[in-house]
């Protein structure tokens, strides 16, 4: 029996052969989006993971301070404590050569203490170096990767030159290339240093990035790490390894999730093509499993038999996505980087990896899709009485009948209730499933809602009134969408599915663009400014307050603000992050520009004030009234009254803007980053800068090769430019889904024309002309897109509250105003209609190829 | 009056299935075409009706000749929706139009006004015996109402000529004869000629001549039996 089912199966599916490609595409497609955002982020996050445990040696705790650095004054107490065996003190930087402009990776180390952490790592000094060369201020060592960044025109630099070292007099220092060093496992570029030399050179001379600790044999790794954090200073973390690698997953998380949900919605809408195309196909084989039912068939029998079909077409198509997948991972990962031009994994090439398990979800995943898509048709199909089955016209009268509005109902108000529920680990997960819910809730209630809307007649519209001929055509399209809405509700659903996910994803990413544009115009005071860009390092160069204030005198400008900008480690109700710290003028101009959502007063204490970030509020999990220590000196961390929320789209791991006098009495800083410059009335911004280039150009008080003058609508083209390209990627996810959708509408037509040829037989020899039924279908097809539309569109709307409001802020602690691109949603509709129509049209037609003749005979 | 002159019909390289047939019907006609099977008496129809295109041949209709070569669909529609009803073996009707609305198709076609419509249907529902039925689903309705909302159809808006495929073809022998007594009845109320194709002796036996179509022609057959004849 199970050969026969198999054998019927495959009939089945030479015989539909058109379909079955649709329905495999379908699936291919959803898989393929799928494994390639999952290989690509996988790649990433592995390459990542793998260096930061690498670089980490065999080490059983790491002690990390922010970007800044900690003072390496740490590294003698943790040394001398008894239970550690080794310490090793690593300086971490980011440096730049003109070669390399992306940057490399310089570690900075004691190579004595280093190879007792990491044995394996070798270093071969070349035929000019001697062994001491190790401890040389000039000498660096690099791996192949970074040999080949060095490498011009087919030519190693013996002597690379790094200009803009911050601590070099003339600004920029050249370093010898001394030797080679092996560090197995490190596939990007790296350079070696002595960790002296590398203070020396790169930053500041007691601070260090971090101290990966080895401890004695039979120490508890925990009760150690318990024990040593009441003596650590709030700017440094202690991590195990396992730790490192959640911190180095967690940056990406909700970027991956919300790419992989993505993924899955392509995969949905192609798991619907299945279903529509299957629940078609049985219609047009309803007679066939009729006679099988008659010839002895069990209904369960050939079920599975429609069931195995459906699984066939789903393996095949999620083992070509998967292959298309990875395809299209290897080329995207080639073009934009691990991160898809996100800046979560920049200057990763990762080599293409993707787990088994991955694979095996996928492939199960596409089985299941396939599966269940024709399941659901083929149940139906068989609970038709075999002898009303083998009867003309049996196919009409196939998915009359509707599933219960309750259910529909009871999926919108789970759905509903699962999205006002708070993220788990952290992420939005019950807000997605509460999406897909509404979803099913939305498709499910779209054929009871044609039967409340659509009259059974043409309405008259005062004294006017349609030819009687027009009407006829109208009125039939009108009298089966209402009275046989089953049939058409199937291809709605691809419409409703595919529509209320663009929509949704329109109107969130117009909101966030909206926003965006409205946070940097704010964000953006003034018309122009300058930056010091160090060569050296990743670091931002900085101004002193010489040069401040020479700056502040030049003839161009009226006016100049300078603001500090510097990553701090902050803990806060055992939570902690690396902040970054914007000391700038607090006049009342500015704290207007930083969009407060909201701000509290101080009413008791003389605390300094801060205000932080949406993002700081949700890691932190601090509110508004609370307060903050935050260590800026080297002495004690100061305590921060939180004055206010602000809106910040820059920072994902967290801002606090201070008042710049405070921030300077308190650590003693008076650098600056970024100079606001207010240009006098008489000069133009280019005329401002030319003049900045040639004046500043003489003397010696200023690096001026290393200051960039920028415009601040070249900033705010350029951040709205980065942000359209990364959201590209979504709208090709919205016009595959919108193609499923058509596709849906044209498979449903034709199958629909094809069992209603006997209709459209008799109608032609009542006097239809083949145009007349043609406008027909083309009616009720736009009919089709103008319902699913609607429904898609408000969903749609519905869903992009969730992301805006609930998916975005479990993700990335952002929020943003609401911005709905009305007029452009209304045009989509529009088209869509005009597209389904047309689909309906000539997919009709082609299944009206039968002559009229034909179509009204008995057997036909 | 139907005029049908030199009518042939042939599928390459078949031998013709008919040549040169010569036929006319007045109004108030009713005939019947019976032959072997696949003599073509299908075809016969369907070239008639505009349906299918003849190999050589004109038809008219009340002195308008008409394409047979069946090349402008446009055309072809609006002489059939004016002039011809048809009566299937298979009733063909819209399960999803009420009893009423089938009917009025016809008239909507011919773009009559809703007053003419809804006088019509009833006229013609009432004159099948279905006047209790106006806003019934056919669904609920057995095959000998079904044919009868058929008839009512293809009577509603007076065309010359009707064309009946097998239309008790479906249908147990009593009902079967009250669909010919009707449909015999209701073409000669309406003043319409009609054709009835069929292999039935006794439903043949109810028009007013009976003609056999063979290769070389239309043929009368007689003498014409009555239906209690064929059963004795």
């Amino acid at each position: 029996m199970i050969k026969l089912i198999f054998l019927l199966s495959v009939a089945g599916l030479r015989a539909n052969i058109t379909r079955c490609i649709m329905s495999l595409c379908g699936i291919a497609l959803g898989v393929a989006l799928g494994v390639a955002v999952q290989a690509i982020n996988n790649s990433a996050l592995t390459e990542m993971s793998q260096a930061t445990r690498t670089l980490s040696g065999a080490a059983d705790v790491t002690v990390r301070g922010g970007s800044a650095g900690f003072n390496d004054l740490l590294f003698a107490t943790i040394a001398n404590h008894s239970d550690v065996a080794v310490a090793s003190p690593i300086v971490e930087l980011q440096v730049r050569t003109p070669i390399a402009p992306r940057g490399l990776k310089l570690i900075g180390a004691d190579y004595l203490l280093l190879a007792q952490l990491n044995p394996t790592i070798q270093l071969r000094p070349n035929n000019t170096s001697d062994r001491y060369s190790i401890f040389a201020t000039d000498h660096i060592f690099i791996n192949d990767a970074a040999r080949q960044a060095l490498t011009k025109n087919g030519v190693i630099l013996e002597d690379a030159l790094f200009t803009g070292a911050s601590n070099a007099s003339n600004g920029a220092v050249t370093l010898k290339i001394a030797g080679a060093i092996d560090w197995p496992g490190i596939s990007e570029p790296l350079i070696f240093q002595d960790i002296a030399a590398a203070q020396q050179n790169f930053s500041s001379l007691n601070t260090i990035s971090r101290i990966d600790i080895r401890l004695n044999l039979g120490v508890d790794r925990d009760a150690f790490i318990a024990s040593l954090k009441p003596m650590l200073p709030d700017n440094v973390a202690l991590l195990s390894p396992e730790a490192q690698d959640d911190q180095t997953a967690a940056v990406s998380r909700a970027y991956r999730v919300n790419l992989t949900a993505l993924s899955l919605i392509a995969l949905f809408t192609g798991g619907f093509l299945v279903f529509t195309t299957q629940a078609l196909a049985v219609v047009r084989r309803q007679t066939e499993l009729a006679l099988l039912r008659t010839l002895g068939f069990t209904v369960n029998q050939l079920v599975a038999a429609l069931t195995l079909e459906g699984a066939i077409i789903g393996v095949v198509g999620a083992a070509i996505g998967i292959g298309v997948g990875l395809g299209i991972a290897q080329a995207v990962m080639q073009l934009l980087g691990g991160d898809l031009g996100s800046g979560f994994f920049a200057g990763s090439k990762p080599k293409l990896s993707l787990s088994t398990l991955s694979v095996v979800i996928f492939g199960l995943l596409g089985l299941f899709t396939g599966a269940a898509g024709a399941f659901l048709p083929a149940r139906a199909a068989c609970a038709v009485p075999p002898a009303r089955g083998l009867k003309p016209g049996a196919a009409e009268l196939m998915f009359t009948t509707l599933p219960s509005p309750v259910i529909g109902a009871a999926l919108l108000i789970v759905g509903g209730i699962l999205t006002q529920r708070p993220s788990l680990f952290g992420l939005p997960l019950l807000a997605y499933v509460g999406i897909g819910l509404i979803l099913f809730g939305a498709i499910a209630l779209t054929p009871h809602l044609c039967k409340v809307i659509i009259p059974s007649r043409l309405p008259k519209i005062g004294h006017f009134q349609l030819p009687s001929q027009s009407a006829l055509a109208l009125n039939l399209s009108l009298a089966q969408m209402r009275n046989a809405p089953g049939q058409t509700a199937i291809g709605m659903a691809g419409v409703v599915t595919s529509f209320s996910l663009m929509v949704a994803m329109l109107v969130m990413i117009s909101s966030f663009r909206e926003s965006l544009d409205v946070w940097l115009n704010k964000v953006l005071l003034a018309p122009a400014y300058v930056r010091v860009n160090n060569g050296f390092t990743e670091a931002p160069g900085t101004f002193t307050a010489a040069q401040q204030v020479r700056i502040a005198g030049d003839t161009a400008i009226e006016r100049v603000e300078f603001n500090r900008i510097r990553s701090v480690l902050v803990s806060h109700n055992g939570l902690q992050t690396e902040l970054t710290i914007i000391a700038r003028n607090l006049t009342p101009e500015v704290i207007a520009s930083l969009t407060p959502i909201n701000r509290t007063p101080q009413q008791n204490s003389l605390l300094p004030e801060t205000w932080i970030s949406e993002a700081t509020a949700s890691l932190l999990q601090i509110k508004v009234g609370d307060s903050l220590r935050i260590q800026l000196g080297a002495t004690a961390p100061t305590t921060f009254y939180v004055a206010g929320l602000w809106r910040d789209y820059s920072r994902t791991k967290g801002a606090a803007v201070i008042d710049r006098a405070v921030y300077q009495q308190i650590s003693g800083d008076a650098l600056g980053n970024d100079a606001a410059i207010w240009i006098k009335p008489t000069w133009t911004f280019s005329a401002a800068r030319d003049h900045w280039q040639r004046t500043w150009a003489e003397g010696n008080w200023i690096d001026s090769k290393r200051l960039a003058y920028v415009d601040a609508a070249e900033i705010r083209t350029m951040s709205l430019k980065v942000f359209d390209r990364s959201f590209a990627a979504t709208y090709l996810l919205q016009a595959a889904a919108i193609l499923v959708g058509l596709a849906g509408i044209s498979a449903t037509f034709s199958a629909l024309a094809w069992a209603r040829r006997r209709e459209f037989g008799m109608l032609r020899h009542l006097g239809m002309a083949r145009s007349d039924i043609s406008t027909m279908l083309s009616i009720e097809g736009a009919l089709v897109g103008l319902i699913g539309a609607a429904t898609g569109l408000v969903t749609g709307f519905v869903i992009s509250l969730v992301l805006i409001f609930v998916v975005n802020r479990q993700s990335f602690h952002w929020s943003m105003e609401l911005h709905t691109p009305w007029l452009m949603c209304i045009g989509l509709a529009a088209l869509l209609t005009a597209l389904a129509s047309m689909a309906a049209r000539f997919s009709g037609q082609a299944a009206m190829s039968q002559a009229p003749v034909q179509a009204v005979k008995v057997d036909a | 009056m139907l005029q049908v002159q030199q009518l042939s019909k042939s599928f390459p390289p078949q031998p013709p299935l008919f040549e040169a047939v010569d036929f006319s019907l007045q109004r108030g006609r009713y005939v019947a075409v019976m032959g072997e099977s696949g003599v073509g008496k299908s075809t016969f129809l369907n070239i008639i009706a505009g349906m299918e295109p003849a190999s050589s041949g004109t038809v008219s209709l009340d002195n308008m000749q008409y394409d047979t070569a069946n090349k402008n669909d446009k055309a072809q529609s609006a002489f059939r929706r004016r002039q011809l009803g048809f009566v299937f073996q298979a009733f063909h009707v819209l399960p999803y139009l009420t009893v009423a609305q089938n009917v009025a198709i016809p008239l909507q076609l011919n773009n009559a006004t809703s007053t003419e419509i809804s006088r019509r249907v009833a006229e013609m529902l009432d004159a099948v015996g279905l006047a209790n039925q106006h806003g019934a689903s056919p669904m609920t309705l057995s095959g000998g109402q079904m044919q009868r909302v058929a008839i009512a159809r293809a009577l509603v808006h007076r065309p010359a000529l009707v064309l009946a495929d097998e239309p008790t073809g479906n249908l147990d022998p009593e009902t079967a004869a009250q669909i010919l007594a009707l449909l015999k009845s209701e073409i000669i109320r309406n003043n319409a000629c009609a054709i009835l194709v069929t292999h039935s002796e006794i439903a043949a036996a109810t028009t007013q001549q009976i003609y056999r179509l063979t290769a070389k022609g239309l043929l009368p057959k007689l003498p014409i039996k009555s239906p209690d004849q064929i059963f004795d």
